[in-house]
Formats: structure tokens, C-alpha cells, sequence
């Protein structure tokens, strides 16, 4: 058998592959809680729950109405981002005005919440749910296995995170949106209705966190508590590529995330915490992150 | 014929910062196609008189009347699509935005809104920089000619600029001295805040002077030349 490092290629190339998926959920995540801290400063503690609604939503959708993962992939973000346009207007845009661990305190409540809910009705155990027939099976890249709905995750999310950054920095809906992230008041004084923009920013970046959750689904199991688990290291993530920084939010994600596959393969007892010494020791030698400015 | 009403009138305006009670009546007049300027000394509330009737200021109380309709509770979004347009004291250029991002952002409010071109023929060396990558890496004549520039697209007739000369070489000030008279002849209408007493005595047809928050004195065009020495000791020069 082929060997790289010490390490058979199959399982070096295997991990990278986890690494990579990891890194995309990654990057989906850490992007919307960056383009949220951005515009509306604040700290979406909810942002693992909503991401683990969407992945609900296409469970729910295909049990009980038959609604399979290509209409979900859709369907379950759009509900999710009307979930965060509610949440956001009738609750969270009450609480600009205080300090923001108030927002910080809220959106942890919320979590809460809808995990409780989820558990209260559906327990932990985590229910399957089975990838479209167009995407089972997979190709033989001669050093490693590649199962097609693992590429299609990468490909997906990697065009929506694109997507994304394209929306913000190149368009003009994106000027107003890195404008008011600097100077919300001005930019109301020109006329744009910046409160409007907080609400649909909210829930654009929720939609995303649900359309990870049901890229999700298939490849973790369905559970009410999925999100916790992941939204700790995006945390981390955030901390590391800087707040508020949408492209160093995406390259961080995808590079953590191959760093805790090679840290998986060849040092596995650290896998979990390397990605919290890499976020202390960026803290010590570039508090605003690796990608971030400081604010002020 | 009637007296044709002021296109800006305030009346009582009061404003506050959290418990600081910041403005305590201010009342002034604009009329259609007048410069008008707000003199006074540092910390007199200048800068907190246009904030509030651009609504940026959420206390404020009394009377702002713009067109004849009452304005004081208006939101900021709302008060800019009535045609009232704002450059601010720091002058407002965004970091992360381009030079030309920067002066495409404010969106056309009402029709008539100078073309490119002609913004570019006030401000020549805008169009030089351009295509600058950051709005930030402007000089401050520069960033203040953007600042201005950009908000004379949006088609507003009432323009409130800030100390547009502070902090700036007296060629730069001398050009958007020539601008600002450019833009009077064009029939916009214009609040000018200047601490440059000179700068401001030779645009305007009439002067205010705030002081603690209110209007303590009115000065015309006509008899500044002889009101000089009372002027000079308001505004301590
Ligand atoms: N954000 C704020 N919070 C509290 N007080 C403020 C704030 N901004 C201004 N003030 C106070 O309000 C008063 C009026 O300030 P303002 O900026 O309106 O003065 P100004 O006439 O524009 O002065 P300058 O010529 O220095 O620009 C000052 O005493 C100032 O300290
Ligand atoms: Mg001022």
C-alpha cells in the first residue's frame, strides 16, 4: 500500500476529505455569524440551533410531507431565514440600543429554546436521513474513495460562500451593506433604510446556517443537538479569522478544518483541542484575527 | 403676493445626548436658493443642529419644518428622501468602500442630481482618483470633495455641509469656496456650519450665531461690514 508520511495514503487522504467537509460547514457558518456581527453587532449565540433547524426542517419536510432534499435544499432555508426575519424584528432589533452582551445573552436564550423544543419532542437520539438518489454511490480516485454527496457538499457550499463574498464586496447592495457596517447612522442620512437591511441581513445569514444544516443532514445524523457541538469550534473559527472579516471567514473555516484532519491523522488525541490552541495563540499575536481590523 | 415660505425653518429645537440637554431652541430660517451659515465656537452646537434635523439625534423636541411639513419626527431614511442631503464634520468616507463605490452610494432621491461629468468638473481631482482602491487612502481635500461630491448626485436641493474647510490648505478651501458658489448659482439651497468665519462671510447671505445651544444672533450680507467688532466678540476672533 501506498504510504505518505507513515501514514497510508487511503487514510491520510481520508481525513483531509472529513477535514474538507468540516471546513465547509465551517465556512458557511463562521461567514453568516461574521456578516451578522458586521451589520448588526451582535453575537449570534442561536446560529447552531438555526443551522441544526434547517437540517430538521428537510427531515420534517420529507417525513411528514413526502418533500424530498432537492426541494428542501431550498425550502428549509427560506423557512429558516423567515424564522430570523421574525426573531430579528420583533425581538432582537429592541435590543440595539443596550450593551451588546444583551444581544450575546438573548440569542443563547434563544439556542436554548429551540434545542429544548427539538429535545422535548424528538429526544437526542437523532433521527436518518438518506442523501437524493442522483448523489449516493461515489468515485474510485485510485489513492482514495470520494462518496459523491461528500463532493457535492464541498462543490455547494464552497458556491454559496463565493456567492456570498461576491454579494457583499462587489455589488452595490454590498456597498451599502460594508457602509452601514461602519457607519450605520450615515447611511440611513443618505436615505437607505439601514433597519430594513438589519432584518433581511439577519435572515439571509440564518438561510445560510439552514441551507448547511440540510447539506448536513445525510451525513450527520438529524438530532436536536447538533449544532452545539458545532457551533463552539465556528466560534473559535471566528475568533481566529477575525470578526466582522467575510473572506477570512471562509478561508479559516476550510483551513481549520483540514488542519483537524491532519491533526486527526497524525497526533488523533489532539484533534479536538488544536483548533482552541491555535485560537489562544492568535489571540496573543493578532487579537483582531488573522484576517480582521480593528474596530475603531 | 405672499411671503414665499423657507424651504428649512426650525422653531424651539431642542436636543439632548443621553442626559446632556445639548440644544435649548434653536430657531433659524433658510430660504429657496440662499446660503445660510451657522457661526459659532466650539462645542455652540453646530454640528448637533444639523444632526437632529437630519434625525440622527433620536431626543430632540420643537418644530422642523422642511417644504412647509413638519419633519422632527421623521427617521433619517425618511428625511433624506425628502431631498435634505448631509456631509458630516469627519466627513463620512467609508474605509471599505472604493473611491467610486463611495460616490455612487448615496442613492438618487429626486430627479435632477448632477451627472458625473458635472461633479467631476467641480471636483477635478476626483475624477483622477477614481479609481482609488479605498476611500480611505484619500488626502483630506480629497475625502472632502468626495464627501460633497457624492451627495450632489442624489438630486437633494437642501444641502447641509459641516465645516467643509476644516483642517484643510487654503487652496483646497479656496476651491470648495468656488464650488460652493458654483452650487448657490446652480439654485441648490445651503446650511454652511464654518468655524472660518471669512470663509463663511464671503458665500452666505445671512449668518446665525449659536451659542450654548441657541440662536443669539442674526447677521445679513448687508451689515456684517458694520456689525464686524459685535461678531468678532461672539465668536471670540
Ligand atoms: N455624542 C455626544 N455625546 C455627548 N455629548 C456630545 C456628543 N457630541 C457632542 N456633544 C456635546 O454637545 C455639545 C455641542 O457639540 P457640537 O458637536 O454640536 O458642537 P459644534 O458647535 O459642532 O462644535 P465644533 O465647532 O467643535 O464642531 C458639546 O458640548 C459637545 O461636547
Ligand atoms: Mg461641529
Amino acid at each position: 500500500m501506498q504510504e505518505l508520511l507513515g501514514i497510508p495514503a487511503p487514510l491520510l487522504f481520508g481525513q483531509l476529505l472529513i477535514g474538507l467537509i468540516n471546513g465547509a460547514f465551517y465556512a458557511l457558518l463562521s461567514l453568516g455569524l461574521a456578516v451578522i456581527f458586521g451589520v448588526l453587532n451582535v453575537i449570534n449565540f442561536a446560529h447552531g440551533a438555526l443551522y441544526m433547524l434547517g437540517a430538521f426542517m428537510a427531515w420534517l419536510l420529507l417525513t411528514y410531507l413526502g418533500i424530498g432534499y432537492w426541494p428542501a435544499l431550498i425550502l428549509s432555508p427560506l423557512i429558516v431565514g423567515a424564522a430570523g426575519i421574525v426573531i430579528e424584528r420583533t425581538m432582537l432589533s429592541r435590543l440595539y440600543e443596550l450593551d451588546h452582551l444583551y444581544g450575546l445573552l438573548f440569542t443563547f436564550g434563544l439556542a436554548l429554546i429551540i434545542e429544548g423544543t427539538f429535545i422535548n419532542f424528538y429526544g437526542v437520539s437523532g433521527q436518518p436521513y438518506a442523501p437524493p438518489k442522483m448523489l449516493t454511490g461515489g468515485y474510485n480516485l485510485g489513492f482514495m474513495f470520494l462518496p459523491t454527496y461528500r463532493a457535492w457538499v464541498i462543490v455547494a457550499s464552497l458556491l454559496v460562500c463565493f456567492g456570498t463574498w461576491l454579494l457583499i464586496e462587489r455589488t452595490r447592495l454590498g456597498s451599502y451593506l460594508r457602509a452601514a457596517v461602519e457607519r450605520p447612522d450615515l447611511v440611513r442620512a443618505f436615505g437607505i433604510n439601514v433597519p430594513l437591511m438589519m432584518t433581511l441581513t439577519y435572515g439571509f445569514a440564518v438561510a445560510l446556517a439552514g441551507f448547511a444544516g440540510v447539506l448536513a443532514a445525510p451525513i450527520y445524523t438529524v438530532s436536536p443537538i447538533m449544532g452545539q457541538n458545532l457551533i463552539i469550534v465556528v466560534f473559535a473559527i471566528v475568533v481566529i479569522g477575525g470578526l466582522g472579516s467575510i473572506l477570512g471567514s471562509i478561508v479559516t473555516g476550510l483551513g481549520i478544518g483540514l488542519i483537524e484532519g491532519l491533526t486527526r491523522t497524525f497526533y488523533p488525541e489532539a484533534s479536538s483541542t488544536v483548533i482552541f490552541v491555535i485560537m489562544a495563540i492568535v489571540l496573543i499575536i493578532r487579537p483582531h484575527g488573522l484576517f480582521g481590523r480593528s474596530r475603531e | 403676493m405672499t411671503e414665499p415660505q423657507p424651504v428649512l425653518s426650525t422653531r424651539d429645537l431642542n436636543a439632548w445626548y443621553g442626559e446632556s440637554h445639548i440644544l435649548h431652541g434653536v430657531d433659524f430660517d433658510v430660504n429657496r436658493g440662499e446660503v445660510v451659515s451657522l457661526l459659532g465656537r466650539n462645542g455652540a452646537g453646530k454640528t448637533t443642529t444639523l444632526r437632529a434635523i437630519m434625525g440622527l439625534i433620536r431626543q430632540r423636541q420643537g418644530s422642523i419644518l422642511h417644504e412647509g411639513e413638519e419633519i422632527i419626527a421623521m427617521k433619517p431614511e425618511r428625511i433624506a428622501r425628502r431631498g435634505i442631503a448631509y456631509c458630516p464634520e469627519e466627513r463620512g468616507i467609508f474605509a471599505s468602500l472604493t473611491v467610486e463605490e463611495n460616490l455612487l452610494l448615496p442613492p438618487a432621491v429626486q430627479p435632477g442630481g448632477l451627472e458625473l461629468a458635472e461633479i467631476f468638473e467641480l471636483f477635478p481631482n476626483l475624477e483622477e482618483r477614481r479609481k482609488g482602491a479605498s476611500g480611505a487612502r484619500l488626502s483630506g481635500g480629497e475625502q472632502q470633495m468626495l464627501a460633497i461630491g457624492r451627495i450632489l448626485r442624489t438630486g437633494a436641493k437642501l444641502l447641509l455641509l459641516d465645516e467643509p474647510t476644516e483642517g484643510l490648505a487654503p487652496v483646497i478651501v479656496q476651491q470648495i469656496g468656488v464650488s460652493v458658489e458654483r452650487l448657490r448659482e446652480r439654485g441648490f439651497t445651503i446650511v454652511l456650519v464654518e468655524q472660518n468665519f471669512h470663509f463663511a462671510a464671503r458665500l452666505a447671505d445671512r449668518h446665525y450665531v449659536i451659542e450654548h445651544g441657541r440662536v443669539v444672533e442674526q447677521f445679513s450680507r448687508d451689515d456684517i461690514d458694520a456689525r464686524m467688532g459685535e461678531l468678532y466678540e461672539l465668536l471670540g476672533v
